[in-house]
């Protein structure tokens, strides 16, 4: 700052801090709950991705002739690793595929809730006044909701796939998203900033995309990684009930349900697919809480 | 000599003053509801201001006494409900918000509200250039890179982040950021009341720079009357939304004549420790401006009030320099 034109008793201290990047890189990197949580979810999506590579079988063929096969820590055999189910089909596989539906039904859920969610939620707290009153209603009814119950009886009602799936979760889990970035926008709305762009004539547009979302963006990831896990267990519910993905899909709720007969005689059959569930449901949320302390540390606790 | 239409026009432009306010009042509605009938808070009363080009106009007051919304009515971001304020002899009301804000910018007492912390330095400076699409991404850079040279910014904290700049180098780039667009005046609230006092100096040095630089005409509005005198030329003193004095400001720090405008020279800190806190004879505190007290509203608190003064606005007396609205100063009672 030896500038001529910096003027007065004396320049300002040089502050050479770093960025706010390298310091969520530097958090990053000693988060162990982060980077156990990312693994995995970054597994299990290349597992459901590559799965036609990986799978050993086609997880709808079945053989009859090779019924409830053991794993292979009981047989030896490593024919099928994870032993075969009730209607002889290859359980890796079936494990495989399974990651697929649990992962698209969760990602794209929260991809539809957060988008519905976030656009309410920023609207209202930018906009207030009417449109706030609005949202608000929009939320409490949403919440009065009995959520469940409605995704069960509209998937009884359009019948149990993927793609119904998605929409009905993502439809009727979007109120968290409304009432976190409500609240943050409507924080943001009063820093000088906002009336900074005001100020220079920037459109409403260009304030909430260019000057709001960068701001929420970070909250929107770690509730959508937080309900990507709460998805995923719906989905699972659902389809163990019989009101999810039909057979023959490979859903790890579905393969539960129908090792349900051979729960005390092949135990394994529940067991596998139900520690998929919990090994992919604790990485997200682990990932999610990653996330959090990451990126906005003054928030911990 | 032909003097040609658009020439004249220039002209009568540089003629008529930068910033004319008159009658301006605004007022809010409190409390009121459903089958509730809400109070109504003048917040600002009749001001009448005129800021003559390349002038700095300071807007001296306690909290509450409507100078923020002044400000914001004169950046267009806060309509009057009565009252025009008029720039260049033009209606802002008038003025497509896209060119007001060629006209008027604003500088926030806050510089750690007023950055967007997730943008960089030259993505919030070059800001105003991109809303108005002036130029290519290069040129836009180039001119950056020039402005942060002009404030005294070192170009390469151009890809920083506020959170890694110091206070005086955040305010800085919020100077940057509204001299993009070679705005007329700049509304500067309180620019410097929360920085270091060694940084305060930096400061006000750099927007009197500026000021030559930049062809700038400034509204100071400050509680800090000691900044007004070093850099104001005219000073107003704002008490319950009105302009209650209005004179040249080394004649206001020499002689204040409202009793108002007295007791915030005294309330002025001096450095000497043998001096105890100033007692200013004001008596109650703020009053209710819900409520606000009958005929001139700074009598509960005025320690020459006089009978008249309960029951009866004064009104303004103005002569060639300044203005004053107190019952002490009357037509030919100059004093």
């Amino acid at each position: 700052m030896t500038d001529a034109l910096v003027k007065g008793p004396a320049a300002e201290p040089e502050v050479i801090a770093p960025s706010p990047r390298e310091e969520m890189r530097r958090r990053a990197k000693s988060h162990v709950g982060l980077i156990f949580g990312g693994t995995v979810v970054i597994l299990v999506a290349l597992i459901a991705i590559f799965a036609p590579f990986l799978a050993p079988y086609d997880p709808y063929d079945q053989d009859l002739t090779r019924r409830l096969v053991d794993p292979v820590w009981k047989t030896g055999n490593w024919g099928n690793i994870l032993g075969t189910d009730a209607l002889g089909r290859d359980y890796l596989s079936r494990l495989i595929y399974g990651a697929r539906i649990s992962l698209m039904v969760g990602f794209g859920a929260a991809l539809i809730a957060g988008t519905v969610g976030s656009v309410i939620g920023i609207l209202g707290g930018y906009f207030g006044g009417r449109v706030d009153s609005v949202v608000v209603y929009l939320i409490n009814v949403k919440l009065a909701l009995p959520g469940l119950l409605i995704a069960l009886s509209l998937v009884s009602i359009v019948g149990g796939s993927v793609t119904a799936l998605v929409l009905i979760l993502g439809f009727l889990t979007w109120d968290r998203y409304a009432v976190v970035t409500r609240s943050v926008a409507q924080q943001l709305r009063g820093n000088d900033f906002i009336t900074a762009a005001r100020a220079v004539g920037a459109s409403q547009t260009r304030i909430i995309l260019g000057e709001l979302l960068p701001n929420v963006a970070n909250q929107i990831i770690v509730i959508a990684s937080l309900e990507i896990a709460i998805v995923i267990l719906i989905e699972a519910a659902l389809s163990f009930l019989g009101l999810g993905v039909k057979p023959p899909e490979p859903s790890w709720g579905l393969m539960i349900s129908e090792a349900r007969n051979f729960m005390f005689f092949k135990p394994h059959l529940i067991a596998i697919p139900g520690f998929a569930i919990f090994l992919l449901v604790i990485a997200i949320n682990m990932a999610g809480d990653g996330l959090r302390d990451v990126t906005a540390p003054e928030g911990r606790n | 000599m032909n003097v040609q239409p658009a020439m004249s026009a220039a002209v009568a432009a540089q003629e008529s003053p930068a910033l004319e306010i008159s009658g301006v009042g605004r007022s809010f509605h409190v409390g009121a509801g459903f089958l509730r009938k809400g109070k109504t808070l003048r917040a600002v009363d009749d001001v009448n201001l005129t800021v003559r080009r390349g002038e700095v106009l300071g807007i001296v007051g306690e909290s509450g006494s409507g100078k923020t919304t002044l400000s914001r009515m004169m950046l267009g971001l806060m309509k009057p409900t009565d009252g025009s304020i008029r720039m260049d002899g033009q209606d802002i009301r008038t003025i497509s918000r896209s060119d007001l804000s060629r006209k008027v910018q604003p500088i926030f007492q806050d510089p750690y509200s007023s950055l967007n912390p997730r943008k960089t330095i030259g993505q919030i400076i070059s800001l105003p250039l991109e809303t108005h699409g002036n130029g290519t991404p290069a040129e836009r850079r180039a001119a950056v890179e020039q402005m942060m040279l002009q404030v005294g910014l070192p170009p390469r904290l151009i890809h920083s982040y506020p959170s890694q700049l110091s206070g005086g180098q955040r305010q800085r780039v919020a100077i940057a950021r509204a001299l993009m667009i070679r705005p007329e005046i700049l509304i500067c609230d309180e620019p410097t009341s929360a920085l270091d006092v060694s940084v305060q100096a930096q400061i006000l040095n750099l927007l009197k720079d500026l000021r030559e630089t930049f062809n700038l005409t400034y509204i100071f509005i400050t509680h800090d009357l000691g900044i007004l005198e070093y850099i104001a030329d005219r000073v107003a003193v704002m008490y319950m939304g009105r302009v209650v004095e209005e004179a040249p400001a080394r004649q206001l720090m020499r002689n204040p004549r409202h009793p108002y405008a007295h007791a915030l020279l005294g309330s002025m800190l001096t450095p000497d420790p043998t001096l105890d806190l100033p007692d200013l004879h004001l008596g109650r505190g703020f009053p209710d401006p819900l409520n606000p007290p009958t005929g001139c509203s700074f009598h509960p608190r005025c320690p020459k009030a006089m009978p008249e003064c309960s029951n009866l606005a004064p009104k303004p007396l103005r002569n060639d320099n300044g203005m004053v609205e107190c019952h002490l100063y009357r037509e030919g009672n100059p004093q």
